[in-house]
């Protein structure tokens, strides 16, 4: 026998021991006990269901989109349940593209429904008071001064400290939460990584504070940058301050991404999973400490903050500070419109507020007690009042456009532009639901108005209506939970239009003239029974984010 | 003098890529063109120990004996570029260098590591213009030849007529769902490729048909400076599950010899771990005019290490009578080798 038989031979044999010794990891069969049949691949990756060719019209003022075709048969979920886009539940962490198991990525178990929280939920009370209960009582304040003919300055400059979210109360939750979103340069954090006693990287920890009130949901962090984790699991520590009428179950609704290695260098990672990590109820008048187990940080896209009590407008997005849109990482757009440091002084705060538009109830606001500050008249005074709190009024409610702003009426939804956020209204009013979609194919417009001074973006994305979604949450109404009962799942998300295939942007305003684009898309796929699309704002997302069920 | 210079770019490249392996990534991620288009630079550091004995695919032994050699698989550094330019347009580029960047004593110009293009995408699909794979690698050929050096499967070997890349390629390529296809045209004249002077080539593949069978078929016609035909037609079709995945496929090559080329290729890939694939793959080849018969086997086993580093060994056997009679040749080579990749967008 010659030598390279010998040697060959010897490997052959070499590689068939290793394979009859090491059946593949781990068993489906234990893996998966129900196995829904051929066409589904879930917890390993779903099938992708390919690109959105997108289309601009000539004059630049609309996009067509002919969003992927379905991957499943054709069904009816909401009238015939639960549809062929429904995955059957499986208890398992899920799966890259490289066949490699994502840890922290089975959010419930029956033994454990909040598998992802590190430890008990460390609950405290706390002073509820938030900007709307302060804001109220400075109106009535300001009112009650001057139908008495007085004009009481400090409220005006109090009210502004608020929307500004000057650090000027620090006995308050919100203190340093504006009510204006100029601020998103400051709101970046790194997560730290943590080394054993060998001096090994064996994950990381990265903390974020929060409130929660009304609508609203504010965030001190809109970037994270998960590089130090590249390759260990890591954790959050979120800090969540309910407020007034902040009531809500906790919800981060992480977005993975696959391994980016798995990509063609150049091309971003690809979608992968996402998934509510816990569904944990909090109460007002209460600080809850929550530490919520993460994947590897090569995974992270993002954690969409959102309760489902108030949503679309209760909402609020941290995204991997990594991204990159034509050369610049996500923060620097933000930085581009606001100044890298936008609170170093009283300069660069106005310059950075003048950037956000005068429609936005939020600026009305401010321009009213700015206003307010200069006058010496009280009668003047109550008028200005009256406009605020009329303001005041449209910046409660995101589910409408504000006063000045008219929905367009061949669109089924408006989206305003506004402060750096998104405020809706669905066609005729009402709540944001799509019902005219439940079935393929659905022709959906939106239009798009843009009050701000500076460019915004649109991004659709799809939360397991095209590639399919797994209501994994195990029942809590044992401890006071809705888990099951509300939440998005877990879910294989895919991009409808934006992004990947062409970026549509929405033209700032100038002066009084609002920025618009259309956007008209084809979907051949029915969506999933929790959440039909979601909207956000691809350059600034924080809270610009208006989603539909 | 020439020699000389590319040697010494041939040091430079491979200090780069060292200083690439050791760290220095995290400055070649911040090389964009802020506001002008995502520039990503990236690349792979792959070397690795060569034991062979004989030449693969030669139907004659050569006496060479069994060699052992520090090799240079198929490291490359590359840039890509990609500038959204609004309304649903994009400008695309893409440039590629591979080499032995050791010694600079090997030519990689006929390999997949060796391109340049540059094109506009949009909805329609991507039109581009340069040096850049051909639709028969890409909707056919990599069904069964997974970018690894010397895995014996028939294809990616000349022997078997196999055909990578292109000079002066126009294509358009474009995708509809999950459904995607591709047209090549090569103007005549263009090209220095003594093999081709015009060229034509198209393919298309489903992916995903109920979730786990893919489909793939890719023809390309040539014509030489001589005016002597090649027409080339391959079908595959692949069939993937949770953690194995098994694909075949054969081509037939037409060309001025007195018979048709026919190549038979099998791949199967299995993950038994995580961290580990196996690839195996076997090929037949039918030809009469260089072999009386043709046998290749081949086996692919990484042990993946993060998302950057992979260590393995491949090896492959070929079996080939020479045709018109003579005693069967046997060659063999196995490398254990080491890769690094660095550079995508983010990371």
């Amino acid at each position: 026998m010659t030598t390279n038989a010998k040697t060959l031979k010897s490997t052959f044999g070499l590689l068939l021991g290793a394979l009859a010794l090491a059946a593949c990891e781990p068993n489906l069969a234990e893996l998966r006990p129900v196995d829904q049949g051929f066409r589904y691949l879930h917890p390993y990756p779903q099938p992708k269901p390919g690109r959105s060719p997108q289309f601009a019209a000539l004059n630049g003022k609309t996009t067509y989109v002919e969003v992927a075709p379905s991957i499943y048969d054709k069904s009816d979920p909401f009238n015939d349940p639960p549809g062929s886009n429904f995955l059957n539940t499986v208890d398992s962490n899920v799966f890259d593209s490289f066949g490699r198991e994502l840890p922290n990525t089975l959010p419930s178990t029956p033994s454990n429904p909040y598998n992802l929280q590190d430890g008990p939920v460390v609950v405290t009370p706390i002073d509820p008071r938030s900007p709307t209960s302060d804001l109220r009582a400075l109106f009535r304040r300001i009112n009650a001064a001057a139908v008495a003919d007085r004009i009481d300055r400090e409220a005006f400059q109090e009210a502004i400290d608020i929307l500004e979210g000057n650090r000027v109360f620090p006995e308050r939750h919100y203190n340093g939460f504006p009510l204006l979103h100029y601020k998103g340069p400051t709101k970046i954090k790194k997560v730290s990584p943590v080394y054993d006693e060998s001096g090994d990287l064996v994950g990381g920890n990265v903390n974020i504070h929060q409130i929660w009130y009304d609508s609203h949901i504010e965030s001190d962090t809109a970037f994270l940058d998960p590089s130090d984790v590249f390759d260990v699991p890591w954790t959050i520590t979120y800090t969540v301050d309910v407020l007034e009428a902040g009531d809500d179950d906790f919800s981060p609704f992480v977005m993975y991404v696959d391994d980016p290695f798995a990509s063609v260098q150049g091309s971003p990672p690809q979608p992968l999973v996402a998934m509510d990590q816990t569904f944990y109820p909090m109460k007002e008048g209460t600080r809850n400490v929550f530490k919520i187990k993460m994947s590897r940080g090569k995974y992270y896209n993002l954690s969409y903050h959102w309760g489902w009590r108030i949503h679309p407008p209760r909402i609020q997005v941290t995204e991997n500070a990594r991204k990159v849109i034509n050369g610049r990482r996500l923060p620097a757009y933000s930085s581009m419109v606001f100044g890298d440091v936008p609170t170093a002084n009283r300069k660069t705060k106005l310059a950075a507020i003048a950037k956000l538009g005068n429609l936005a109830p939020a600026k009305r606001m401010w321009n009213a007690f700015n206003a307010a500050l200069l006058s010496e008249s009280s009668q003047e005074v109550l008028a200005l009042m009256e406009e605020a709190e009329g303001a005041f009024d449209d910046w409660q409610d995101r589910n409408s456009l504000p006063a000045g702003v008219d929905p367009d009426p061949d669109a089924d939804l408006t989206l305003f532009y506004a402060n750096n956020t998104i405020y809706g209204e669905m066609k005729g009013g009402g709540i944001p639901q799509l019902t005219s979609w439940t079935t393929r194919p659905a022709k959906v417009t939106v239009a798009l108005i843009n009050g701000d001074y500076f460019i915004h973006g649109y991004q659709n994305v799809d939360f397991g209506g095209n590639r399919g979604w797994e209501n994994q949450f195990q029942s809590t109404l044992a401890s006071g939970g809705s888990g099951p009962f509300f939440t998005f799942g877990r879910t294989w998300w895919w991009t409808n239009a934006g992004g990947p295939w062409g970026l549509i942007d929405v033209p700032a305003a100038e002066g009084d003239n609002l920025g618009r684009h259309k956007v008209v898309m084809n979907f051949d796929f029915e969506p999933s029974r929790r959440l039909r699309m979601y909207q956000f704002d691809p350059y600034h997302h924080d809270v610009a984010i208006w989603s539909v069920h | 003098m020439a020699r000389a210079l590319a040697s010494k770019l041939a040091i430079l490249a491979a200090l780069l890529l060292l200083w690439l392996a050791i760290g220095g990534y995290a400055a070649a991620q911040e090389i964009g063109i802020p506001g002008f288009g995502n520039l990503t630079f990236f690349g792979s550091a792959n070397f690795g120990i060569l034991v062979n004995e004989g030449e693969l695919g030669a139907p004659v032994d050569n006496d060479s004996g069994v060699d052992v050699d520090l090799q240079n698989v198929n490291s490359f550094v590359g840039l890509d570029y990609v500038f959204d330019i609004g309304d649903s347009h994009k400008i695309i580029a893409r440039g590629v260098y591979g080499g032995d960047f050791v010694s600079a004593t090997d030519s990689f110009n006929e390999t997949r590591f060796d391109l340049y293009w540059a094109g506009v995408s949009n909805g329609l699909g991507a039109l581009t213009y340069g040096r850049q794979p051909l639709a028969f690698l890409q909707y056919y050929g990599l069904f069964i030849d997974r970018d690894q050096e010397i895995y014996a499967t028939g294809y990616s070997t000349p022997f078997a007529g196999g055909v990578t890349l292109s000079d002066n390629l126009i294509k358009f390529a474009s995708s509809w769902g999950r459904l995607e296809f591709g047209v090549d045209y090569q103007p005549p004249g263009l090209s220095s490729d003594t093999a081709a002077d015009t060229r034509y080539s198209v393919g298309a593949r489903y992916l995903d048909l109920y979730s786990r069978i893919n489909l793939g078929a890719a023809a390309d016609i040539s014509k030489t400076d001589s005016g002597e035909h090649v027409n080339r037609f391959g079908a595959a079709i692949e069939y993937e599950s949770e953690q194995w995945l098994v694909a075949f496929g054969g081509h037939v090559v037409d060309d001025a010899s007195q018979h048709l080329t026919k190549s038979y290729n099998a791949l199967g890939i299995v993950q038994f771990t995580e961290n580990n694939q196996l690839h195996l793959t076997a090929s037949i080849i039918d030809d009469n005019d260089i072999y009386d018969s043709y046998y290749g086997g081949g086996f692919f086993l990484d042990h993946r290490i993060g998302s950057r580093w992979t260590l393995y060994t491949e090896g492959a056997l070929t079996r080939a009578e020479p045709a018109g009679g003579g005693a069967a040749n046997v060659a063999s080579a196995v490398i254990f080798g080491l890769r690094y990749d660095f550079g995508n967008l983010w990371y």
